[in-house]
């Protein structure tokens, strides 16, 4: 690939941003080449100026520029050099873009169809536009073109609206397509099969394209080389194979290690917590970017000249001691070990249904049928005490309708009770020992009060005896064990950082000393170094306390790090639930096994099973007699899957609700094929 | 009081919110001592300098008794901007209480509150204080009552919406899983969160107060003379329409001038207090 | 658009003209002077009270009164003028059609002149033109209606331009040129005070547009800047302006009262003005609940215009 001319070429290029104390370094040293057919990956955490670099090819800065250097050649076109006219020419024809957010990059007030017709008719002109618009929606797997042209954008699903964004980018057949974090705000099933999408449409084409996430294992998946940026500097270009084997500069090395595997059961590999500081952006930039956070940072050496991107072993670096890097051990440590003693159950909920809707005065008075979702349905799980339950699905599961029934948020029927008794009513002892993480931090913490207020109302709530003296005492003593220093009980919550936040929602739940606590997605939406630390910290309180937790949880990666049992939620029902231990062997419950087959990984170890769901989650409003899975299950048998699947117990308290008999689902192919190497020991 | 003093910095690094300040405070100073400062008695009568344009002696001119325009303003603003404020203040924590509680309540009883709300709503502002007016009959306080009542509605819209947004945060969702009693959610854990927009929405609404105020007064359903209020001077300035402007212009640009402060210092505050507009 | 969501919303009508009309009513109830003591005058005696109260039926209790005056409203029929002795509703009729007159000419200018001059501040945001259109807007916002329609008054009307006559009516149907140079000063003032309260809604709402994804997405797509503000940005802005407008039409009927006043135009408002005046009830209730309704209607209008326009709406 090497021979083929290159579609976009960036020479050192920077770029600053005016602040309130000074020009920010958003962009600094970059350069980089996209040949024609590839798809160069670029990753890197949040505040890594990952979308900017997009902004900058696309000539749209977010910031006021104060400096700009260097240059973005599109096959020969300085695009730095062209004015407001010139640019709107390459914009759509020569080089497009699919964006994050297909829900606010659409316009509300005109049709799917429209949007591609008025791109086409502003580029190309001329006749034939609706045939090709049909073609475009065609080519990006959408079934029934011609309904989709008259739709609106809400009409359609998430999917759907971010295959449209594509068919958009395609439609001039540009030179280069920026891809920008596009898989982010879907769900995993729908994310793979964009990935598909967009790989076939490569083979096929041949496309070119800068393919933007902070997710290195979808990256692996599409791109043909990876770059990696921090603090606005690229810091290593390698191809995936060898990146993720052999990883060479410190930070991709960091990162890395902070990222869950398949094999990581079978290894007993533990993930490590970097200690990446935010990159320095006022000022002088220093030498080596990286060098702040770096363990292995010598001043005499890595700060004599400016570190740049250099070939070497056939991959860019930019680290003049990598060959030291290299003969460093991991630093991953010890992980405690959560013993989980086999008990009566701490918490039992037996055809827990749960359904949302309110009827309006206007619809009692006109007797209209009231339009209600059954979130949650004939759920029953158990939870022992000091073991970790995680409960895995897709948006729309009912996975926190089922967070918000336990803590008395939502109404609900059936029965439910704790260390043997039935809950009736949620009294302050079953609120005490039953406590709530929520997702966002932003949100959970009330921006008005103070840490200290925020950690004292448990106190004053649960544990009315302590007096006021050994309230202050005890919320030291929280904070402390949430790894955080004493004086930040005076702050406001706006004056954390967002893993900070989450520590504090964290110790705020771990106050009242309870016996279980609910995690609803707490790690979604953190780096995954910051992630990484959250889950150990988790384990290390598990570990002293005791407590046991319920881990809700879209991300499978991580979930081998937490969980001792998995629950795995469709459509409001658990389809299936199972020891942690036999995750890599069947039988598994077939939505399970396209749910885990959709997670990207970035294992060199081990290979992932390629299977996908078609159509779309349908939302449940009335009585779904059958198996909640039918409409999309790959394996599905016929009309029999109408009826009440039957619940298969393959013992060990692995359950799963399906039709397909006991004996092909034992004889399903694994998710995940593993690498002799690691296979061997075991054998 | 170190977050007040934060709001006033951040007030003064804002444009609209700066000079919105700045004219707020000269007229607080014109408020406490408008009267003292006046230079001549507002009601002194000077048969020899009727109808006079602005002089030395007449800074602003004077009206049809050669009365001193300068200091009957000065010496109206007291009432004026005191009772625009009080009536904005009744309608606000009316507004408010009602807007706060059926958002939180949420469910039948706030369906049944909103309905009514927006059919009250549906009675134009200065209609309604007119109504009331003929209830209550023509005074100032009658006036100010009349505005309170009539800016309720706006404002129970606007804290009741506030309240939904906040309501379905999850900090509130945590106080509820926490088992809070309902006091402490209200006041601890909602209220302080929808204080910010319902002060800007005052804050504005005040502009509208000092409006409708000395129209009332105009149409003579409001202060009575020889009150020096804004729009009462207008409207007695009508029998001389054409001898000199400067007894129209004079009140006429006090009010507009108040108005400005307010819509001026409402639109400060609300970039300072969002959030979101306040990022970037 | 969805037959339930039109039904609903007229639902919603009929639900706000039976609690105006319970205000309506409710307000001149508790008024302390009752008709017939408005009709006799202070020294009338008791037993004439009583004839006249128990004539007027207004010794009936609240809810009949009420039920009569609502059934006499539905048909037209609004009672006898406690001041004319005439019937009302005529009078009311003939006030209305003026006053919509007035009301329906300045909004149709304020649309005219609003719109684009709020679009093309928001698109020259931060420069002279944009500057210039906020800075009179915000003074027009801040200056009540009677102030500007004196000034005006004094500036046009007065001996030494006297380019308008300053107060009358003359109907089209009688001289066209006549009446609307007679109109015309009513009309430039609701125009200018609404002007400044619509363009500085669009010019907000536009410049929130210009901001938001899928404006950037077309300009990224290379679409031509005259597709990018006309397809996207102003389409999508001007939907909420509807409703901004319609909520204004409620600020009008309070501009047109002063107006008409001013002016001494003989439309709803002055007769609205005159009842409180001389405590004419079935007078003041007429008037009030015709505006009232003139809003409430006005509203319904922009919600349904809204719906037809946005696609999403009926799936709220």
């Amino acid at each position: 690939m090497s021979d083929t001319p290159p579609v976009l070429t960036i020479e050192n290029y920077a770029l600053s941003y005016a602040g309130p104390d000074g020009p920010i370094r958003i962009l600094d040293d970059i350069n980089l080449t996209i040949r024609r057919g590839e798809i160069l990956g670029l990753v890197g955490e949040s505040g890594s100026a990952k979308s900017s670099l997009a902004n900058a090819i696309m000539r749209d800065p977010t910031g006021k520029v104060v400096h700009e250097s260097g240059r973005i050649l599109l096959s020969g076109t300085d695009l730095t050099a062209l004015g407001e006219k010139a640019l709107q020419k390459v914009r759509g024809e020569r080089i497009s873009m699919v964006f994050q957010n297909a829900a606010t990059a659409l316009d509300p007030t005109q049709t799917l169809g429209d949007h591609l017709i008025e791109t086409l008719a502003q580029h190309r002109g001329g006749s034939g536009l609706r045939a090709k618009t049909l073609e475009l929606l065609g080519h990006v797997g959408l079934p029934d073109p011609e309904t989709m042209l008259s739709r609106y954008p809400h009409e359609v699903s998430g999917g759907e609206k971010q295959r449209v964004l594509l068919a958009l980018a395609l439609a001039c057949e540009p030179e280069l397509i920026v891809f920008d974090e596009p898989t982010s705000a879907l769900d995993a099933t729908t994310g793979a099969r964009l990935l598909d999408l967009v790989r076939g449409l490569q083979h096929e084409t041949g496309i070119s394209g800068l393919f933007i996430s902070h997710d290195l294992g979808t990256v692996a998946e599409i791109a043909d080389r990876i770059a990696v940026i921090y603090g606005g500097r690229i810091v290593e270009i390698a191809e995936p194979g060898p990146l993720f084997a052999r990883p060479r500069h410190p930070y991709t090395r960091a990162l890395l290690s902070s990222l869950p595997r398949p094999s990581d059961s079978l290894t007993g590999r533990r993930l490590a917590i970097s200690h990446a500081a935010p990159a320095p952006r006022l000022g002088m930039p220093p030498p080596c970017i990286y060098s702040a956070s770096c363990p292995h940072h010598l001043p005499e050496l890595c700060d004599a000249a400016q570190v740049r991107l250099q070939v070497r072993d056939g991959r860019q670096l930019a680290c003049v001691r990598a060959d030291a890097v290299e003969q460093s051990r991991s630093e991953a440590t010890e992980w405690p070990a959560v013993t989980v003693p086999v008990d009566q159950p701490l918490i039992e909920v037996s055809g827990m249904d749960v359904v949302y809707g309110r009827t309006s005065l206007l619809d009692r008075i006109a007797r209209r049928p009231i339009r209600r979702t059954r979130a949650l349905v004939d759920t029953s799980l158990t939870l022992r005490p000091g073991e970790t339950l995680a409960i895995v699905g897709e948006s729309g599961c009912g996975k926190s309708t089922l967070a918000r029934a336990l803590t008395g948020l939502a109404p609900y029927s059936g029965t439910l009770s704790l260390d043997g008794t039935t809950v009736d009513e949620m009294d302050r002892a079953y609120r005490s020992d039953v406590q709530i993480i929520f997702q966002n931090p932003d949100s959970s913490l009330n921006p008005r009060h103070t840490i200290a207020t925020i950690l004292l109302r448990p106190l004053k709530l649960f544990r009315p005896e302590l007096s006021r003296r050994e309230r202050r005492e005890e919320v030291t003593k929280i904070l402390e064990r949430v790894r955080l220093p004493a004086e930040y009980a005076s702050r406001f919550p706006h004056q954390l950082s967002g893993g900070e936040k989450q520590r504090i929602a964290i110790a705020r739940s771990f106050a009242a000393n309870p016996k279980v606590i609910i995690c609803d997605e707490i790690t979604s939406g953190l780096d995954a170094s910051v992630q990484a630390a959250i889950v150990r910290l988790l384990r290390d309180i598990q570990a002293e306390t005791g407590v046991a937790l319920i881990f809700i949880t879209h991300d499978l990666g991580v979930l081998r790090h937490v969980a001792h049992r998995i629950a795995v939620m469709y459509l409001g029902e658990i389809v299936e639930t199972r020891d942690m231990a036999s995750l890599d062997h069947p039988p598994y419950h077939p939505y399970t096994e396209a749910l885990m087959s959709s997670s990207p990984s970035i294992d060199p170890d081990s290979e992932t099973t390629r299977i996908r769901l078609t159509g779309e989650l349908p939302t449940r409003s009335e009585a779904l007699p059958g198996c909640p899975f039918e409409s999309r299950c790959p394996r599905r048998l016929g009309e029999i899957c109408k009826t009440p699947p039957p619940l298969h117990d393959f013992g060990n308290g692995h359950r799963i609700l399906c039709h397909i008999d006991a004996r092909t689902l034992a004889e399903m192919p694994p998710v995940w094929r593993f690498s002799k190497t690691i296979m061997e020991p075991l054998s | 009081m170190r977050k007040l003093f934060a709001i006033l910095g951040a007030l003064m690094r804002n444009p609209q919110g700066a000079l919105g300040l700045v004219l707020f405070l000269l007229l607080l100073a014109l408020v406490v001592l408008g009267p003292v400062l006046a230079p001549a008695d507002p009601e002194s009568f000077n048969y020899g300098a009727r109808f006079a344009a602005p002089s030395l002696e007449f800074p602003l001119g004077t009206d049809w008794y050669g009365r001193d325009l300068l200091s009957r303003v000065m010496s109206g603003a007291r009432s004026t901007v005191l009772l625009a404020l009080l009536a904005t203040g009744i309608g606000t924590v009316a507004g408010a209480l009602i807007g706060v509680l059926s958002g939180y309540l949420g469910g039948g009883a706030d369906e049944v509150v909103m309905r009514l709300n927006d059919a009250v709503m549906a009675i134009p502002g200065l209609l309604f204080a007119l109504m009331i007016i003929a209830v209550l009959g023509s005074s100032s306080i009658n006036a100010v009552i009349a505005i309170g009542i009539a800016q309720t509605p706006g404002m129970a819209r606007v804290a009741r919406s506030v309240t939904l947004q906040v309501r379905a945060l999850d900090y509130v969702s945590a106080a509820r899983a926490r088992g809070e009693p309902t006091s402490w959610i209200v006041l601890a854990e909602i209220l302080p969160n929808t204080i910010a927009p319902i002060i800007v929405e005052a804050t504005i609404r005040v502009a509208f107060a000092v409006m409708t105020l000395a129209t009332l007064s105009f149409l003579g359903l409001g202060a009575q003379p020889p009150s020096p209020e804004w729009g009462l001077m207008i409207a007695e300035a009508r029998s001389h329409l054409f001898r000199s402007p400067w007894p129209i212009i004079v009140p006429g640009a006090a009010i507009a001038l108040v108005a400005v402060t307010f819509n001026l210092l409402g639109d400060g505050l609300r970039d300072v207090l969002n959030p979101r507009s306040g990022g970037h | 658009m969805s037959v339930t969501f039109l039904i609903r919303r007229l639902f919603y009508l009929v639900l706000t003209a039976i609690v105006v009309s319970m205000i309506v009513f409710g307000v001149t109830q508790v008024l302390p002077a009752n008709a017939a003591q408005m009709i006799l005058g202070e020294y009338a005696t008791e037993e004439a009270l009583a004839v006249l109260n128990a004539r007027l039926g207004l010794d009936e209790p609240a809810v009949v009164q009420y039920w009569h005056w609502l059934s006499g409203a539905l048909t037209g029929d609004f009672g006898t003028s406690l001041r004319t002795s005439q019937p009302v509703a005529p009078v009311i009729m003939e006030a209305f059609g003026r006053s919509a007159l007035l009301a329906g000419f300045s909004l149709g200018l304020v649309v005219l002149i609003s719109i684009p001059l709020g679009a093309v501040a928001a698109l020259r945001r931060g420069r002279a033109t944009d500057l210039a259109v906020s800075f009179v807007s915000y003074l027009g916002v801040s200056l009540p209606e009677f102030v500007l329609a004196t000034l005006l008054l004094v500036w046009l009307a007065g001996p030494s331009v006297g380019l308008f006559p300053a107060s009358g009516y003359i109907s089209f149907l009688v001289d066209p040129l006549d009446a609307l140079h007679h109109i015309a000063l009513p009309v430039i003032t609701l125009t200018i005070i609404l002007t400044a309260h619509i363009s500085r809604m669009v010019r907000s709402e536009m410049v929130d547009t210009l901001g938001s994804d899928f404006v950037r997405a077309a300009r990224l797509r290379g679409l031509s800047r005259r597709r990018v503000i006309v397809n996207h940005a102003l389409r999508n802005s001007l939907l909420p302006a509807i409703t901004v407008i319609a909520l204004d039409v409620g600020y009008l009927i309070g501009g047109v009262i002063v107006v008409e006043e001013v002016f001494s135009f003989p439309g709803l408002g002055r007769q609205l003005i005159l009842a409180i005046q001389n405590r004419d009830l079935p007078m003041l209730q007429a008037g009030a609940l015709v505006m009232a309704m003139t809003y409430a209607v006005a509203n319904l209008l922009a919600d349904l215009a809204y719906a037809a326009l946005d696609k999403r709406i009926q799936f709220e």
